[in-house]
C-alpha cells in the first residue's frame, strides 16, 4: 500500500503545469509572440521608463515649438516646446497602471458574482440579472465621465470605478459560462453528495470556468486600455502635465497640419499596445480552444 | 457472380499527426458489395468504421487522406471523378443514411423541401412531379399524415421519424447502393426494429447493395449477409454471416462476439426466490413531476396543478438485491433515479432508507448521514468526472465530507478504492482525459463507494462504453454487491444487461409501471403486451 | 409565443425602469443640484432657496422622481439646468443627428461585414481569411480618435478632398451634412465591420462542419448550393445580435468620434452636458440610450424568433 505512487504529495502542481503548458503554446502561435512580445516591451518600457528618457517631461523650450524631428529631439517638440520621445515614452505608465490593477479587481468581482448566480439561480439571480441588464443599458463611457468629472481623475477613483462596470458585463460571461458547467454531471454529483454552495464553487465551477474568465480578462483589459485612452483624450483622464498618450493626440491634433510627428508617437505607442494585449487574447482563446468572437460584445 | 458495386481494395486512409509522421486510420482494407446483398462493417469506437462508410462515398472528414489504395462504385474510381460526377453519384446511384438524422437534416429548410431538393438534383422532374414524387416516397418510408410532415421543420419530427425523412431521402436518387451509418444508434429498440425491417424491404424491393456500419452486433445480425470484423483500422475477420457470428475465427472477434449480453432462457419457477433480506431501500406510490417551475411561473403563473411524469411507482429492495428499471427513452426511469437521490423532489409518496429512516424530498434538507447512504453512478463518465482534478482528488471528495479524512489518510484510502475496482494507485495522480472510459467509469464507480454506501443508483452506466468494456464494468458491479452487500437500482434500456445483475425488475412506459416482479419470472412470461414487443425488439448476434 | 413575447416586454420596461432609478439616484447622490451650477457663487441664503422653489427643488427625493417620470414617460424632460431650453426640441435635433450617422454607418457597414464575414469563414485559414481576419483585429483594437487622426491627416490635410471637422450646425437640414460626415462614418464602419465579421465568420465555419452541410454534401449537393440554401440561413441567424448591439452603440452616442469631427449628435450633447454640470439633460439623455438598447435588443429578439424556426415552436427549450 505504500508504495511510491500512494506517498506523493497530494498538494498537486498540476494547474501550474498546465498553465505554463499553455503559456508555451501561446507563444508559438504567431500571434501569440507578437502579441507577447508588444505587451512584454510596452511594460519593460514602463517600468523602466523614468531611468532612460533623455530629458524632464515637463521642461518646456519656448525656442523650439512644435520643432521638426532632429538628433536632440528625435520625434520632435510639442506646442510648449516639450520633447515628445520623452514624453511617449512615459505616456503609457499611467494607462498600464491603472488597467493592470483594474483587471484582477473586475475579473473577481465580476467572475465571482457570476458564478454565484449561475449556481444559485431563484430570485436572486433574478433580480441581479435584471440589474446587470439596466447597467448594460447605459451609454457605455458616461458613467465613467460622472464619476471622473465630480470625483477627480486620481487613481483611486479610476481604478475603482472601471474595475466596477467593466465587472458588469462580466457578471453575465461568468454565469453563462456556470450555466455550462452546472449542467455537467460531475456539478450534479458533487450536488447528490450534498456539498456545500461554496464547496460546488470552489472545486467544480472555478476551475472550469477559469479558462474563459481569463480569455475574458485579457479581451476586457484591451478594452479598458481603449476606454482609458479615450477618457484620456476626451479630458477626463490623467491631469497635465503627467504625460499620457490618449491626451497627447488630443492636445497635438490641432497642430496637426504644421507638426504630424506630434501625433504619430502616440498614436502608435497606444495602437501597438492595445493590438499586443487583443493578439494575445486572442492566441490565447485559440490556445484554450475557446472561440471568443461567438459570443456577443456587450 | 455477379459484379461488385461498391469494390475497396487495399485502402489505406490517414492524416499528418505532426510533421513527417502519418497516423494510419484505415490499413489496407479491401471489402466489395454487390447487388441485393448487404454487408456489416462491425467494431469499436475508433475502429475505423465509419471512415470507411464515408470513404466509398469518396468523403474524407477534413484532414484524413488517402494514402493507397482503390474505391470503385459501379467499376469507376470514385476518388478520381470529378466534383461534377461525384455530386451525381453522391445521393444519386449511391445513398448515405446518416448516424443522426437529428442533426443530419438541415434546421432551417422544411422536410418537403429537403426531399424535393433531393430529386430536383438526381431526376429530371418538372416541379410538380417532385412534388408527387417526394410525397410517394414519404409514404414509402411509412410515414404518417405526409402532406403535414412535408411542411414541418426537422426538430419537430421524433428521432425514428426523422430516420424515415433520411432514408426518403437517400431513395430519392432511385440509388443502386445504401451506406448506412450507425442507422439506428440512438433509437429505442422498438423504433430501430421497425427501421431496420424498413430499409430491409426496401433493399429487397429494389435488389440494392448495403453496407451497414454498426457496433451493435444484435444489427449486423438481423440485417446481413455477410459481415466484416474492423480492430484499429484493420479488417480483421471476414466471411459469411453466420460464420463469423456463430464460429468466430479471430481472437479478437470471437472476444467481441462473446462480450455482447444476451438474454438467459430461465424457467420462471425454476429457481425459489432467496430467503427475504432486511429491506435497503422503499418507495411507497411516488409521483415526480420532471419539469420544475421556475421563478417566473411560481411568481405569477396561477398555479395549475402540473401532470406528475412519473406516478404509482411502489418499490421494495432488498439488501444487496438489485432491483433494474427497464424503458425507452421518456419512460421517466432515469426521473425516478434522480428523485431517490433527492436531485428532483418527490411531488408525493415517500421514499424509505434502510428500513426506517424516511428520505427527506431533496438533497438540502437532507442529513449528510442520509445522503452518505445513497450515492449516484452516471451515464459517462467522460461528464461525471471533473476534467480539472485528478483521480486522488475525486475519489477525496467524498471521504473528506462523509468521514473528515484528508491528506495522506484519504490518499491511501483512494488508493485502497482504486484497487478494489481493479485498478492500481499509479492511477492516483492522472487527470480524466488520460485514462479510457472503461477505466474513467471505474473511478466513478470507486467514488460512489468511497461513501460506503447501502444503496447504489445506477443510471444507464455501461451504454457509453464498448461491448468488451461493458462486460467487465458489469463483473465489477456484481463483485462489488456480493462482497459490499450494496443494493443497486440499475437503470438501462439492454434488457439482457438488466437481466444479468438483477433480481427484480420494472419495465416503466411513459412514466407509469407496465410490469414489475422477479426478473425471472419477467424475463419467462411477460405478462402486458408492452413488455412482450420489448422483448421481441431484442436484437443478439444469434439470430442471424 | 404571446406569453414570451409579453414576458420579454414586460423585462425590457423593469429594465428601463430600474436605468432611471439608477441615474435619478446617482445624480441625487453627487453633490451640488441645478441651482448651485447656474448661481454658481450666489448659491447661497435666499436666493438659492428661491430658485429651488421654482425648480421644485424643495420637493421629496420621491416626489421629484415621479414628476420626472412621469413627464419622461410622455416624452417630456422639462427643462435644461440654465431654466430655458426645452430639453425635448434639443435632444430631438441631436437624435435626428445621430440616427443619420448610424444609418450612413450601418447601410454600408452591415452588409460588408457579413459579406467579408462568409468570405473568410468559407475561406478559413486561407489567403482571404488570413487578410481580412488580420485586417480586422486592427481595425477594432486602434482607438477610433487615433483612426479618425490618420483618416483627418489623409483626406483633409494631405489631400484636402474633405474639411476637417463638421461645420454644419446642429439644425441643419440633413443634406447638409453631405459629404463632411464621411469621414465619421469610415472610422465607424471601421469599427463594426470588425466585430460583425468576426461573429459572422466563426459562425460560418461552425455551420460549415456541421453534421447537416456533411450530409448535404453526402446528398450530391453543389458547393454553392449548399452554401446559400443550408449553410447560411443557419449561420446568420447568431449575426442579428450582435447587429442590433452594433445599432445600440451607434444609437447611444459614439462620444470620442462626435468629438473628433465635431459633429452635432449626442455624443456630443452628453459631453457638453457634462461639463456643464446640466443633470437634467444627462438624465434626459441616458434614459434615451437605455430605452433604445432595450427597444433594438427586444427587435433583434423577435426578429430571431421569427427566423428560427427552432425557437419558433420553442422545442429546444424542452430539450
Amino acid at each position: 500500500m505504500t508504495d511510491a505512487f500512494t506517498n506523493r504529495a497530494s498538494d498537486r502542481p498540476s494547474a501550474l503545469v498546465r498553465w505554463a503548458q499553455v503559456l508555451r503554446d501561446l507563444v508559438r502561435r504567431p500571434s501569440g509572440a507578437i502579441g507577447v512580445f508588444l505587451v512584454g516591451v510596452h511594460v519593460i518600457v514602463a517600468i523602466i521608463s523614468p531611468w532612460i528618457v533623455p530629458y524632464e517631461f515637463t521642461t518646456m523650450d519656448s525656442s523650439i515649438i512644435l520643432a521638426a524631428p532632429d538628433a536632440a529631439h528625435w520625434l520632435g517638440t510639442d506646442a510648449l516646446g516639450r520633447d515628445v520621445l520623452t514624453r511617449v515614452l512615459l505616456g503609457g505608465r499611467e494607462a498600464l497602471w491603472v488597467c493592470f490593477l483594474a483587471i484582477p479587481l473586475t475579473m473577481i468581482w465580476g467572475g465571482l458574482m457570476g458564478v454565484y448566480l449561475g449556481l444559485r439561480g431563484g430570485w436572486v439571480d433574478e433580480v441581479a440579472m435584471r440589474l446587470v441588464d439596466a447597467f448594460l443599458a447605459l451609454p457605455g463611457i458616461l458613467p465613467l465621465m460622472v464619476f471622473v468629472f465630480v470625483f477627480g481623475a486620481g487613481n483611486e477613483v479610476l481604478i475603482p470605478t472601471l474595475a466596477f462596470f467593466f465587472g458588469i458585463p462580466v457578471i453575465r460571461v461568468a454565469r453563462g459560462a456556470t450555466h455550462d458547467v452546472v449542467a455537467r454531471d460531475y456539478v450534479l454529483a458533487a450536488r447528490a453528495r450534498g456539498h456545500s454552495r461554496a464547496s460546488i464553487m470552489r472545486r467544480e465551477l472555478l476551475p472550469n470556468t477559469l479558462d474563459v474568465m481569463m480569455v475574458e480578462g485579457a479581451m476586457r483589459l484591451s478594452w479598458m486600455l481603449l476606454t482609458f485612452s479615450s477618457l484620456s483624450f476626451l479630458g477626463f483622464g490623467v491631469t497635465p502635465p503627467t504625460p499620457d498618450w490618449g491626451q497627447m493626440i488630443s492636445e497635438a491634433r490641432v497642430y496637426m497640419s504644421l507638426a504630424p510627428w506630434g501625433v504619430l508617437g502616440p498614436m502608435i505607442a497606444l495602437s501597438s499596445l492595445i493590438i499586443g494585449v487583443n493578439l494575445t487574447a486572442d492566441a490565447l482563446a485559440k490556445t484554450l480552444g475557446i472561440d471568443r468572437t461567438r459570443k456577443a460584445v456587450v | 457472380m455477379s459484379k461488385a458495386i461498391i469494390d475497396i481494395r487495399d485502402l489505406s486512409v490517414g492524416f499528418t499527426a505532426r510533421a513527417g509522421h502519418t497516423q494510419e486510420v484505415l490499413k489496407s482494407v479491401s471489402v466489395s458489395v454487390k447487388a441485393g446483398e448487404t454487408i456489416g462493417i462491425v467494431g469499436e469506437s475508433g475502429s475505423g468504421k465509419s471512415t470507411l462508410a464515408l470513404a466509398s462515398m469518396g468523403y474524407m472528414k477534413p484532414g484524413l487522406r488517402k494514402l493507397k489504395g482503390d474505391v470503385l462504385f459501379e467499376g469507376q474510381e470514385v476518388f478520381e471523378q470529378s466534383l461534377r460526377q461525384l455530386e451525381g453519384m453522391r445521393g444519386g446511384k449511391l445513398g448515405l443514411i446518416p448516424q443522426s438524422s437529428g442533426q443530419a437534416l438541415t434546421p432551417t429548410m422544411r422536410i418537403g423541401k429537403q426531399v424535393t431538393e433531393a430529386l430536383k438534383l438526381h431526376c429530371s422532374l418538372s416541379a410538380a412531379e417532385c412534388a408527387s414524387r417526394a410525397e410517394e416516397l414519404l409514404n414509402q418510408v411509412r410515414l404518417p399524415d405526409v402532406p403535414a410532415i412535408m411542411k414541418r421543420f426537422p426538430h419537430e419530427l421524433s428521432g425514428g421519424q426523422q430516420q424515415r425523412v433520411a432514408i426518403a431521402m437517400a431513395l430519392a436518387g432511385e440509388p443502386d447502393a445504401l451506406v448506412l451509418d450507425e442507422p439506428t444508434t440512438g433509437l429505442d429498440v422498438t423504433t430501430q426494429k421497425q427501421i431496420l425491417e424498413l430499409v430491409q424491404d426496401l433493399a429487397k424491393e429494389r435488389n440494392m447493395a448495403m453496407m451497414l456500419v454498426s457496433h451493435d452486433l444484435g444489427v449486423i445480425a438481423r440485417c446481413c449477409h455477410r459481415v466484416a470484423v474492423m480492430y484499429h483500422g484493420e479488417i480483421v475477420l471476414e466471411g459469411p454471416a453466420k460464420d463469423v457470428l456463430k464460429k468466430p475465427k479471430h481472437e479478437y472477434a470471437k472476444k467481441l462476439i462473446d462480450a455482447v449480453p444476451r438474454i438467459q432462457k430461465v424457467n420462471a419457477k425454476a429457481k425459489k426466490a432467496a430467503p427475504a433480506s432486511s429491506e435497503a431501500l422503499n418507495l411507497e406510490d411516488v409521483g415526480i413531476c420532471y419539469t420544475q417551475p421556475g421563478f417566473w411561473e411560481k411568481t405569477f403563473s396561477n398555479a395549475e396543478p402540473r401532470e406528475l411524469t412519473v406516478d404509482g411507482i411502489n418499490i421494495s429492495l432488498g439488501k444487496g438485491k438489485t432491483i433494474g428499471l427497464v424503458g425507452e427513452s421518456g419512460s421517466g426511469k432515469s426521473t425516478i433515479l434522480r428523485a431517490i437521490a433527492g436531485l428532483l423532489p418527490a411531488q408525493k409518496g415517500k421514499i424509505r432508507v434502510g428500513g426506517d429512516t424516511l428520505l427527506k424530498p431533496t438533497i438540502d434538507r437532507r442529513r449528510p448521514e442520509e445522503l452518505r447512504r445513497v450515492q449516484m453512478i452516471f451515464q459517462n463518465p467522460d461528464d461525471s468526472l471533473n476534467p480539472r482534478h485528478t483521480v486522488a482528488e475525486i475519489l477525496a471528495q467524498p471521504l473528506q465530507l462523509y468521514f473528515g479524512k484528508t491528506g495522506q489518510a484519504a490518499r491511501n484510502r483512494a488508493a485502497e478504492l482504486l484497487e478494489t475496482v481493479r485498478l492500481t494507485p499509479a492511477y492516483l495522480d492522472r487527470l480524466p482525459r488520460q485514462m479510457s472510459g472503461g477505466e474513467k467509469q471505474r473511478v466513478a464507480i470507486a467514488r460512489a463507494f468511497a461513501a460506503e454506501p447501502e444503496i447504489v443508483l445506477c443510471d444507464e452506466i455501461t451504454s457509453a462504453l464498448d461491448v468488451s468494456v461493458q462486460a467487465s464494468v458489469l463483473e465489477l458491479l456484481a463483485d462489488l454487491k456480493n462482497e459490499k452487500q450494496t443494493s443497486y437500482v440499475f437503470v438501462g434500456h439492454d434488457l439482457a444487461v438488466v437481466q444479468q445483475l438483477s433480481d427484480q425488475v420494472m419495465v416503466l412506459r411513459h412514466g407509469r409501471v407496465c410490469e414489475a416482479g422477479p426478473v425471472d419470472q419477467v424475463y419467462a412470461t411477460p405478462q402486458s403486451d408492452y413488455t412482450k414487443m420489448l422483448f421481441d425488439a431484442v436484437l443478439e448476434p444469434e439470430k442471424a | 409565443m404571446i406569453n414570451l413575447l409579453l414576458r420579454r416586454l414586460g423585462l425590457g420596461v423593469v429594465t428601463v425602469w430600474l436605468v432611471s432609478v439608477i441615474i435619478f439616484s446617482g445624480m441625487e447622490v453627487l453633490p451640488g443640484d441645478a441651482c448651485t451650477v447656474v448661481l454658481e457663487r450666489d448659491a447661497q441664503g435666499e436666493v438659492l432657496e428661491n430658485c429651488r422653489k421654482n425648480l421644485g427643488l424643495d420637493k421629496s427625493a420621491v416626489q421629484r422622481y415621479l414628476d420626472w417620470a412621469a413627464g419622461a414617460a410622455v416624452g417630456d424632460f422639462g427643462v435644461s439646468a440654465d431654466g430655458i431650453t426645452k430639453i425635448s426640441t434639443e435632444v430631438a435635433l441631436r437624435v435626428k443627428n445621430s440616427i443619420l450617422l448610424a444609418a450612413g454607418a450601418l447601410s454600408v457597414g452591415v452588409p460588408l461585414a457579413i459579406i467579408l464575414g462568409i468570405i473568410a469563414g468559407l475561406a478559413r485559414d486561407r489567403f482571404p481569411d488570413i487578410f481580412v481576419s488580420t485586417a480586422a483585429i486592427f481595425a477594432m483594437t486602434i482607438p477610433e480618435f487615433v483612426s479618425a487622426t490618420i483618416l483627418v491627416l489623409i483626406l483633409s490635410i494631405w489631400l484636402g478632398w474633405l474639411p476637417a471637422v463638421v461645420l454644419t450646425p446642429a439644425d441643419a437640414p440633413m443634406l447638409d451634412f453631405w459629404p463632411e460626415f464621411i469621414p465619421a462614418v469610415i472610422v465607424l464602419i471601421m469599427v463594426m465591420v470588425a466585430h460583425i465579421m468576426r461573429m459572422v465568420r466563426s459562425s460560418v465555419i461552425e455551420v460549415m462542419a456541421s453534421e447537416y452541410v456533411q450530409m448535404a454534401t453526402l446528398k450530391g449537393v453543389p458547393y454553392w448550393q449548399i452554401v446559400f440554401r443550408h449553410a447560411l440561413p443557419n449561420a446568420l441567424l447568431p449575426a442579428i445580435n450582435v447587429v442590433a448591439l452594433t445599432v445600440a452603440w451607434l444609437l447611444g452616442g459614439v462620444v470620442v468620434v462626435e468629438v473628433v469631427f465635431n459633429y452635432p449628435g449626442i455624443g456630443r450633447m452628453m459631453i457638453d452636458a457634462i461639463s456643464d454640470r446640466d443633470l437634467p439633460i444627462i438624465q434626459a439623455l441616458v434614459m434615451l440610450i437605455a430605452a433604445t438598447y432595450v427597444l433594438v435588443n427586444l427587435v433583434a429578439d423577435l426578429a430571431s424568433m421569427l427566423l428560427n424556426p427552432r425557437l419558433r415552436t420553442l422545442k429546444m427549450r424542452a430539450k
